[in-house]
């Protein structure tokens, strides 16, 4: 315990002279919760009591990290909304036009009652207020076309989406490690494969991809189902479909980061203690490469998001892409931004989930969270 | 829906490889780097003057002729209107190349607006756009195609935006870096000394000292607007029939699979081959680019 302590004190000094040094003659000056923290002059004096100190700028750090992190996604999700509002605002035409486009002979009285009904009565900022608070409640309205609330529409297609994005990214995963593993920095055939498959991989697009899928192993040869969602079966070629180009991608980023960290002389040392190739990939290698492909959690994500629209249309499936197109299609406005904001959501909390993975990667980020 | 084709993702660093190898590929053309350089030519001819490599119809159909396989009269068969699917592709190449150019151009304009305006201004106007930036950022680039196409309503000219916007945020955080860079160092200091107007001062010497990575950015991001614009053409939000647009072509042939799939196979292999040919190409470029950058 006493070595260990003895090894890191000169780590924590380092960093309350960092994070001391930075924030914390504006921020004690403006901010009341940080009044009780010691100034930089009295942190650097009780720089001898390393262990409390430490504790203090640990704990300071976790908490400004944590507050920043929910102002991001506060703000994330507040720009989101406030793009779908302007959005619902920009389009050409009254809302009330389309709601009532179905019925024939809207007298003023009806006409004002649905305004009523709907808010459209108030003033712009009020119904931009109205809105926001919904959104905050997770209350996005009700469907022009299925007159039900967006939020029921959105959560009652999650499932399906779900399974389909999770066994996807699995088999990506999966392969992608597989395919860097096997391929980086070894001879100029395996490399010369490896690139042409990730450019064919990236550059295939997936709806023409699906078909092609649908027409070999559904139609000629009959194996798996085309369409539709019953049993595992009705899985397989979408998940294919949607895990293609993501394999594409993982597996250049991790190649290209492997071949880099394989030069690194920690490597050599690893080699010279005896430890073989496969372990030496798959334990040390691996684990750093791994890093800079966790920054393509938004690439990722935003394959799946517009995979999942092309693929549920494509194999007929229910979920929350499907839902989109078709909202689109039929100017069902409400989920149109539902979905946009309820996206960005999930996309900020994923974000969020990954950022908090680096130092559990990483040793090195562990502790200063500035 | 920006793919790996990005080059801020494949990380700072590149590969220690041997000077001589480097210098090789840096200059030599690769055949596959030529071939797909002339596919590109071939793709831009075929845009511009489609009556060179066919005098089909690509509209009009004899509905006689429908779901005919490949002959001497229809190189690739006719569709389900009998209309010739050679002459449709072809004169579907306009759209995807103008669409590909047309939105990476958008994303670097507005990039390089955004990005030199965050780069250079300082205090508060550089952490409002950088804000806005990181929070556009966070916005995935279908979600902006959605609700662009949304405003707008489907069609050629939406597309080009929905597929547009969505490329600035990344473009313009590619400029501000680099004009953050600039402006720092000596001769735009030494210009500001010698008392050049900023506006001089930014168009003539910020703004040029800036492009690289955008540059590459746009050109590498062509292919993925076209794999892009041609997913939302499949799915009914692009362009509308009876264009012959290769998404679109690919979306109406998804009903005759069982007894014409060559209908649905063209129009994707022609997709596939020409965003592998403007990705090498576009990769090529900037390894020259950035190799005749560094011997400055």
């Amino acid at each position: 315990m006493s070595t260990l302590d003895q090894t890191e004190a000169p780590e924590h000094l380092a960093e309350v002279t960092e994070t001391a040094a930075e924030p914390a003659g504006t921020e004690a000056a403006t901010d009341p919760q940080n009044a009780e923290v010691p100034s930089v002059a009295s942190l650097l004096a009780a720089a001898s009591q390393t262990e409390e100190v430490s504790r203090l700028t640990r704990i300071r750090g976790i908490a400004s990290y944590v507050g920043h992190r929910l102002l991001d996604i506060i703000l994330v999700l507040w720009a989101a909304a406030t793009l779908s509002f302007v959005a619902l605002q920009l389009i050409p035409g009254n809302p009330l036009d389309k709601m009532l486009s179905g019925m024939q002979e809207a007298t003023p009285e009806i006409r004002a009652q649905i305004a009523a009904h709907y808010g459209l009565d108030q003033p712009i900022i009020v119904q931009y207020l109205t809105y926001l608070g919904g959104v905050l409640r997770g209350d996005f309205g009700i469907s022009y076309q299925r007159a039900s609330p967006v939020t029921e529409v959105i959560l009652s297609e999650i499932r399906p989406t779900a399974e389909l994005t999770g066994w996807a990214i699995l088999v990506a995963i999966v392969v992608s490690v597989l395919l860097a593993l096997a391929t980086s920095g070894r001879r100029r055939g395996a490399r010369a494969f490896a690139q042409g498959f990730e450019l064919i991989a990236v550059s295939v697009p997936s709806f023409w991809l699906g078909i092609i899928l649908m027409t070999v192993f559904s139609f000629t040869l009959q194996w798996v189902p085309a369409f539709g969602t019953d049993g595992p079966g009705s899985l397989v070629l979408p998940v294919i479909t949607l895990a293609l180009p993501l394999i594409g991608v993982i597996t250049q980023v991790l190649r290209e980061r492997m071949e880099h960290v394989l030069h690194e002389p920690f490597v050599t040392t690893i080699r010279a203690r005896g430890l073989g190739e496969n372990r030496l990939r798959s334990r040390h290698v691996l684990r750093h490469a791994s890093l800079p492909a966790l920054t393509l959690t938004s690439v990722i994500f935003g394959s799946l998001l517009s995979g999942t629209a092309i693929i549920e249309t494509l194999f007929a499936r229910p979920g929350l892409g499907r839902v989109a197109v078709v909202a689109i299609q039929d100017r069902d406005y409400p989920v149109v931004l539902g979905f946009v904001v309820f996206a960005a959501l999930v996309f900020i909390i994923i974000n969020t989930i990954v950022d908090l993975l680096y130092p559990l990667l990483d040793p090195r980020l562990r502790g200063g969270h500035s | 829906m920006s793919l790996s084709l990005n080059p801020r993702l494949s990380g700072g660093r590149t590969p220690r490889v041997p000077r001589a190898e480097r210098v090789r590929s840096a200059h030599a053309l690769h055949p596959g780097v030529a071939l797909s350089a002339l596919v590109v030519l071939l793709l831009i001819v075929a845009a511009l003057w489609p009556g060179l490599f066919t005098n089909q119809d690509p509209i009009e159909g004899d509905p006689a002729s429908a779901f005919a396989g490949s002959s001497a009269a229809h190189i690739l068969g006719t569709d389900q209107l009998g209309r010739d699917l050679f002459s449709r592709i072809i004169h579907g190449t306009v759209y995807s190349l103008s669409l590909g150019v047309g939105a990476s151009l958008i994303g670097l304009i507005g990039g390089v607006i955004l990005g030199v305006l965050a780069g250079y201004s300082r205090g508060i106007w550089d952490r409002v756009i950088t804000r806005a930036l990181d929070v556009l950022l966070a916005f995935p680039e279908v979600l902006v195609a959605l609700l662009t196409i949304t405003i707008l309503g489907p069609g050629q000219w939406s597309l080009l935006w929905a597929v547009g916007l969505g490329r600035i945020p990344g473009a313009a955080r590619l400029v501000r870096t680099q004009v953050l860079q600039i402006r720092g160092s000596g001769f735009i200091r030494s210009g500001i000394a010698l008392g050049l107007s900023p506006t001089r001062l930014i168009l003539k010497h910020v703004v040029p000292n800036s492009l690289g990575p955008v540059l590459v950015h746009a050109v590498i991001g062509v292919g993925v607007c076209i794999i892009f614009g041609a997913a939302l053409s499949f799915l009914g939000l692009g362009a509308v029939p009876p264009t012959p647009e290769w998404g679109l072509m690919l979306s109406e042939a998804r009903q005759y699979l069982s007894i014409a799939p060559w209908i649905a196979i063209w129009p994707g292999v022609f997709i596939t081959l020409t965003v592998i040919s403007v990705t090498v190409t576009g990769r090529w470029l900037q390894q020259r680019f950035i190799s005749k950058r560094s011997s400055l």
